[in-house]
């Protein structure tokens, strides 16, 4: 006999009726709980149900219950009733029903919800930086040195280093970065002295006055750290409001100031500063005739409007791009992790290369930096143990989801003659299954079938 | 014209239920699933979505704000794909993807235009 | 492994007769690798062939150069009116020789042995020539890889690296000499190739290889 339970909220209303009906019909034991009231152990229910919509209860939301209650994620379904009742108020009834034998028909795969946390512990790659040992020190992650030869593997969710066999939890990269002006400067701009760095600047201002002077900054689009913005919102302020300058700051892109950036910046402009987006790659320098100012020439976004304007300096901050860091010489995995380059992707945690675990730390920003890894190495993840899997027979090893997952979850297992799932890194996003060209691997209750269930019956609206 | 809509749970799904709750929508008849990420979908969904219906509609993260980076570009390239594959063989269905996050579902708008000047 | 493309889909319907049974024949082996004709591909076709009012179902066998696995899928095979086999050529006339009174048309046009240059791109690296000396060019084969399969050095006609006949493909003697530059064994071009013996390739007629100690 079936045991069920029902975890509903006020919003939807279960008629007590229903559940008498459903329990003589199929012979269940159905047990109703509103959320307040949960058991205290989920272990015993066969299935656990939970009356609600698709769009309260994701995938991942899922998994984490499973986790805190400690059963098998297969067992927990939900049901989309805020959608049913609204098109199908009159076979709400048989469709819950219906729903119910479904699932129960179902095998339940042999899944785990697992807390993954990893290692306390990190490498630092080509070397240790005494700058990231002290902000990591200081939030209680121990660093250890590369050892002069070594290779590492994935041993679930943390890096396992041969021959000492020392494990870390994550890996930090420190590349290499490139920097180059902005736009290009002839060497005769460069003579006239007027071109000059922030640093500079920040030196001249407090020594100097610029009275009625024009001052232009140049600032490229990528590598312009905070601390720099700030010091440029400063400057430009100082110069207009002491110096009644003529300050122009010229970007490529408009400004996303960060957090306590924002006042700076109105502070800036309401002082006389003026900021403009403007297009490098028509902006024009030249030096005028006594060599002693430049005369830049540039299109506006705002009105395209050419203009020429002769600065007395131009400060300019150096475009930093950083290298892509190649990893081949390290980590020897199954993918070729070739070259490894920040991941410029706002809905995934900063500083990473895409790779789990693998993180790029960018000059400047290490104590941003100390404080998301050490987020990763504590808050820990619930991942579904189980969820996608291999078929032996299928699998021809070809390598394609090797080389589709993005987070390098995927490895060779030679000895069965397949590719294997690392499901403490495994975030079902589903490539690999799709991607197989020899239908091996299952995304198991993930399929079509699974989830175009009960609404299929009808239309939504 | 029925149309199935498919979103990921992170954006594509709750767009779609913004989306939904328009008045007007020009679609005779629209259903709305949700998918973990829309890197689960083959062209084998595709098709067998298609045999019982005139469109499908995904919908998902931006491509360069993918929540499992690559999960919308995947999908992305199978919509191509199917596409020029119906279109080879000269049926009249078609798959369209939309870009959007839970806050800003214009795409979805935009590109269900094609479906009804298509119908027309 | 071997590479091939599926045929576009205008000239496999002309190859149905609207109203037959068809069976979509996929293989399990190279043309799965390289997503031409396996499963996939294989229901891929079928959905299609549906989609246009066609009875049509789709199964894929292991190798289809194999006869064992043909036999296999005997039953879909006889029960179809048409079969469009989604092997590379190989498979194809293995498939009609143990079904030769079916009719059967390749789905796919089998093109060369390659490997995969990265995921989704495939190049061409050998031309079964049948007398492998790719050691004495730097491990580049310029019988295959030379549009002219020259074997003593480039024709002059490369521009910027690439080949004069197929511009967006690189000059193999380019890759040859910037191999063995890179490795400092550029000396190895000194050898004069002679005129080769081609009945060793496809020129010499169809080709066979022999095992005596298994032919129990």
């Amino acid at each position: 006999m079936s045991k069920l339970l029902w975890l509903i909220d006020d919003a939807l209303p279960f008629p007590d009726f229903l559940i008498e009906e459903m329990e003589r019909n199929n012979g269940w034991k159905i047990e109703v709980r509103y959320w307040e009231n949960k058991p205290d152990s989920f272990i015993d229910y066969d299935r656990i149900f939970i009356l609600g919509n698709s769009l309260s209860f994701p995938q991942e939301r899922l998994s984490l219950l499973s986790w805190e209650w400690g059963v098998n994620p297969s067992r927990i379904q939900v049901f989309p009733g805020e959608e049913v009742r609204i098109i199908f108020p009159e076979s709400f009834l048989s469709i819950l029903e219906k729903f119910i034998v479904r699932s129960l028909s179902q095998p339940l795969f042999p899944l785990e919800a697992r807390m993954v946390v990893p290692e306390n512990r990190v490498l630092v790659l080509p070397q240790a930086s005494p700058a990231l040992e002290k902000s990591l020190k200081e939030r209680g992650i121990d660093t250890i040195i590369p050892p002069p030869s070594f290779s590492l593997r994935r041993e679930g969710v943390n890096f396992y280093l041969s021959p000492s066999g020392e494990s870390v939890g994550a890996v930090i990269v420190l590349p290499s970065e490139e920097k180059k002006p902005p736009v290009s400067f002839s060497s005769q701009i460069q003579d006239t002295r007027r071109l000059v760095n922030l640093e500079f600047m920040k030196k001249q201002v407090e020594e100097n006055r610029f009275t009625g002077e024009t001052i232009i900054f140049i600032l490229p689009k990528k590598g312009v750290s905070e601390e720099e913005w700030s010091q440029v919102f400063h400057l430009s302020w100082l110069l207009a409001q002491r110096d009644r300058a003529e300050v122009l700051v010229l970007v490529e892109e408009v400004l996303v100031a960060g957090e306590g950036l924002e006042k700076e910046y109105r502070i800036a402009r309401s002082s006389g500063v003026i900021f403009e987006k403007v297009d490098f790659s028509n902006l024009l320098t030249q030096p005028t005739l006594d060599m002693r100012g430049i005369e830049v020439e540039l299109t506006t976004e705002r009105d395209k409007l050419r203009q020429r304007i002769t600065a007395n300096w131009l400060v300019f901050l150096p475009e930093r791009n950083i290298l892509p860091f190649d990893l081949a010489p390290f980590f020897r995995g199954d993918k070729i992790e070739g070259e490894i380059l920040p991941l410029e992707n706002p809905n995934i945690s900063p500083f990473s290369s895409g790779i789990e675990g693998i993180f790029i730390s960018l000059p400047g920003e290490e104590e941003k930096f100390s404080q998301v890894v050490e987020q990763y190495l504590r808050k820990g993840m619930v991942r579904e143990i189980g969820r996608i899997e291999v078929d032996e027979e299928k699998c021809v090893l070809c390598l394609t989801c090797l080389r589709t997952c993005p987070w390098g979850a995927i490895e060779i297992e030679e000895q069965k003659k397949k590719t294997r799932i690392n499901w403490e890194l495994c975030h079902l996003c589903g490539l690999c299954t799709s991607f197989c060209p020899a239908h091996a691997i299952e995304a198991k209750g993930l399929s079509l079938e699974d989830w175009i269930s009960v609404i299929s019956l009808g239309g939504k609206r | 014209m029925k149309v199935v809509a498919l979103g990921c749970d992170k954006s594509g799904y709750p767009a779609l239920l913004r989306w939904g709750e328009k008045e007007l929508l020009p679609f005779e008849e629209v259903e709305v699933f949700s998918i973990p990420c829309l890197g689960l979908v083959t062209e084998e969904m595709i098709f067998q979505i298609l045999e019982n219906s005139d469109a499908l509609l995904l919908a998902g993260c931006p491509l360069d704000s993918c929540h499992n980076q690559k999960g919308s570009r995947g999908a992305y390239l199978k919509t191509k794909r199917v596409n020029s594959l119906l279109q080879e063989a000269d049926i009249s269905k078609k798959v369209a993807i939309a870009f959007v996050t839970s806050g800003k579902i214009g795409e979805i708008e935009k590109v269900s235009e094609e479906f009804i000047w298509r119908e027309k | 492994m071997i590479i091939a493309e599926r045929k576009p889909i205008k000239e496999i319907f002309s190859f149905l007769v609207p109203g037959e049974k068809v069976l979509v024949l996929g293989c399990g082996t190279c043309v799965t690798v390289c997503m031409s004709g396996g499963e996939k591909e294989a229901r891929e076709l079928s959905s299609l062939l549906h989609l246009k009012g066609w009875e049509a179902e789709d199964s894929t066998i292991e190798r289809q150069c194999e006869p064992e696995f043909n036999l296999k899928a005997k039953e879909e095979i006889t029960h179809a009116d048409t079969i469009i086999s989604l092997a590379c050529g190989v498979g194809v006339q293995t498939l009609a020789e143990y079904f030769p009174e079916k009719k059967i048309f390749p789905g796919l046009n089998t093109t060369f042995m390659g490997m995969p240059k990265e995921q989704g791109l495939w190049e061409e690296r050998c031309w079964g020539c049948g007398n492998c000396t790719v050691h004495l060019f730097g491990y580049i084969c310029p019988v295959t890889r030379c549009a002219k399969s020259l074997l003593n050095g480039p024709c002059g006609g490369s521009k910027s690296g690439k080949c004069e006949i197929k511009p967006d493909r690189d000059c193999a003697w380019q890759l040859i000499y910037d191999r063995l530059k890179k490795e400092n064994k550029l000396e190895v071009l000194y050898a004069i190739q002679p005129p080769r013996d081609w009945s060793t390739s496809h020129y010499g007629g169809q080709r066979k290889m022999i095992r005596e100690d298994v032919r129990l």
